[in-house]
């Protein structure tokens, strides 16, 4: 059985430009101990769609509807005091900026232990021990003396390990790390992502990995869903989905990335005209503007999602590997 | 036009490289104002390249290494401490405004923030003809042709010099900086993060416009990054810099297939790769740390770290286009 289990949600913003369809009946599913990626580029939605799994989109500006399932329970609607509850203790979350994330004027230790006595309901002395343990498992140095400290005063990546330590303090099922190593330096990010993976390993939790970054993706992932302007466009087993793309806008990404070749100047291939940004529903696939692919059928019909073969499937009229 | 810029390029002397940097150093000082003892921030230190035409030279590394201090200082925009920028053989670091104005029609930049960088209340035709003004290039019908040659060169519609900034998306106003860039005709173009902010799918047809452009117009460029990916698809050479030191420079394609300096063998090891069959060995680099008083300044994050590195500054061997500062070199 899944741990988690979005099926069909829509999100909608009102915007000075008008309504925004942010997402448009996404579906997927992470089963316990796994790990999911989400990729997409800015206005894909993949960030909305992690937001909204725990409720934390603006209320009375956005509006949702499908189902958002977790352990069998659909906690979409749920009321703030109940999603609470959830939030830091089954379901973590570790974002992109961990300066913004962690509350400035409070102690390292202050801000792990509250969340150990609100979800864990240790005593302040256990809740004290149990944090200097949790700056050791994510590799801080001088665990008793880090949880004094301020959060102005760690690096970049050492406040991105005491967001993990925070996810961590409420013994997580399901993590949710949107864009964890975006903002770091490459050397910093390569240190948190074999943590992340150490981590998983070691604690038995799902992660939902989202983030613009194939590199990072194929690092971490063990299934990718790939997003386009608000829809899923391909999900496949990582190798898969990297050695054999089914959705032309997935085979245009992955020619698209630079890649670490000494061979210099091979052009790289362009994925011609933007992201665009949704107001109505498309009139055919939301790709096809962009698509080398595209026919009078892509410009009329939106392609629906199907399942190709198992955990394999595509949302297009032409996929790539047929005829 | 076109034509009197090709012989002013082989008037102007051949024999010097188009820039020379030369023991260029930079410190801020900072805390004074509160009465406290003041601290000295060694921004960029003892820091010596040059670049040639038509050549791109990336400077790379990650926050703090002093690259983008680096940029300005070539620019002007930063006075250094000490050192020498040389354009065509000529100093240019201690000009005053007055005599360094020209020269700014041959050095331009493009930053990372496209948005950040344009005034959102001009329309992009004022943006873009200012330059042409400014240094008297262009007027009347004239400015009108360059301007629809210069978002032409750029792979833009001239419909689009109506527009302001905000109503284009990131990659269009990036093509429109870089056509502002090139307005007065340049020799050497600074890039500083110039594709690091842009989506995937639009960061490759940015990266293929500058190779293109610099191809067809014989431009340098300095490529500022942090991207190590992005720098093999553009860079002739590569200088790697670390908390204000040069630590490595050489051509792209042998640093990158044969690092000798620790650090750039992290940084490209560090990349993730897009590749799933072909994962990334763990990192074998220490948390960093403060930096250490004496020594090398990567010592205290180094895996292959001995005595003698905490002790002595490594000097640089080599040459000033090919070398390394480390006292155990990998390769």
């Amino acid at each position: 059985m899944s741990l988690l289990d979005i099926e069909g949600i829509s999100v909608s913003f009102r915007t000075d430009q008008g309504r925004v369809l942010a997402v448009r009946g996404l579906s997927l599913s992470v089963a316990p101990n796994e790990v999911v990626g989400v990729v997409g580029e800015s206005g894909s939605g993949k960030s909305v769609s992690a937001l909204s799994i725990l409720g934390l989109l603006p209320r009375g500006r956005s509006e949702i509807s499908g189902a958002i399932r977790f352990e069998g329970e659909n906690i979409l609607g749920w009321p703030e005091r109940r999603l609470r509850k959830l939030r830091g203790g089954a379901i973590a979350m570790v974002f992109q900026e961990p300066m913004t994330s962690l509350n400035p004027v409070l102690s390292i230790g202050w801000q792990i232990g509250e969340v150990l006595r609100l979800h864990r309901g240790l005593a302040r002395h256990e809740a004290r021990r149990e944090a200097v343990e949790l700056l050791r498992v994510v590799g801080l140095p001088d665990p008793e003396g880090m949880i004094e400290a301020y959060p102005h005063q760690l690096s970049g990546g050492q406040r991105q390990r005491v967001m993990i330590a925070i996810a961590l303090a409420g013994r997580p099922r399901l993590l949710i790390a949107d864009e964890p190593t975006t903002a770091l330096d490459v050397t910093i990010q390569a240190q948190i992502l074999d943590l992340l993976r150490a981590l998983q390993a070691r604690f038995g939790m799902a992660m939902l990995l989202i983030t613009h970054d194939l590199g990072v993706m194929a690092e971490m992932a063990a299934r990718v869903v790939v997003m386009y302007g608000g829809e899923k466009v391909e999900e496949a087993p990582t190798a898969r989905l990297f050695a054999s793309p089914r959705h032309p806008y997935t085979a245009g990404l992955l020619g698209a990335i630079p890649r670490l070749s000494p061979e210099r100047r091979d052009a790289l291939v362009e994925i011609p005209g933007t992201v665009p940004v949704v107001h109505a529903p498309p009139a055919g696939c939301i790709f096809a503007p962009r698509c080398a692919r595209a026919d009078e059928r892509c410009r009329s019909v939106p392609p629906s999602f199907a399942w190709q073969a198992p955990g394999v499937g595509v949302a297009c009229h032409h996929p790539l590997g047929e005829g | 036009m076109a034509e009197r810029a090709m012989t002013d390029k082989a008037v102007r002397g051949a024999s010097a490289p188009l820039l020379e940097v030369e023991a260029l150093t930079k410190i801020f000082v900072t805390g004074r104002l509160w009465g406290g003892s003041a601290r000295r921030v060694r921004a960029v230190e003892g820091v010596s390249f040059t670049l040639s035409r038509g050549e791109t030279l990336a400077v790379v590394g990650e926050s703090g290494s002093g690259k983008s201090t680096l940029g300005r200082m070539v620019l002007g925009l930063i006075r250094p401490t000490s050192g020498e920028v040389r354009l065509e053989g000529a100093r240019i670091d201690h000009l005053p405004p007055r005599l360094f104005h020209p020269l700014r029609q041959r050095l331009q930049i493009v930053f990372q923030d496209p948005a950040g960088s344009f005034n959102p209340r001009l329309r992009l035709r004022e943006a873009l003809a200012e330059p042409l003004r400014n240094f008297r290039l262009a007027r009347g019908v004239e400015l009108e042709e360059r301007l629809a040659e210069l978002v032409a060169q750029v792979g833009l519609s001239a419909a689009l010099l109506d527009r302001y900034p905000h109503e284009l998306s990131g990659g269009q106003r990036q093509r429109l900086a870089i056509a502002r860039a090139l307005a007065p005709r340049p020799d050497l173009i600074v890039l500083d993060e110039a594709v690091s902010a842009l989506d995937v799918s639009v960061k490759a047809q940015i990266i293929n416009l500058l190779v293109a452009l610099q191809a067809r117009l014989g431009l340098s460029y300095l490529f500022i990054s942090h991207d190590m990916a992005v720098v093999t698809h553009i860079a002739d050479r590569v200088a790697v810099m670390y908390l204000g030191r040069l630590v490595e420079t050489g051509p792209t394609r042998a640093v990158f297939t044969a690092p000798r300096h620790p650090y750039t063998k992290s940084l490209l090891d560090a990349v993730p790769v897009p590749d799933p069959a072909h994962p990334r060995p763990p990192l074998a680099l220490r948390e960093a740390g403060a930096p250490p008083e004496r020594g090398c300044r990567f010592a205290s994050r180094c895996p292959w770290v001995i005595p003698l590195c905490r002790e002595t500054e490594p000097p640089w061997q080599g040459s000033a286009a090919n070398g390394v500062a480390c006292h155990r070199p990998l390769a």
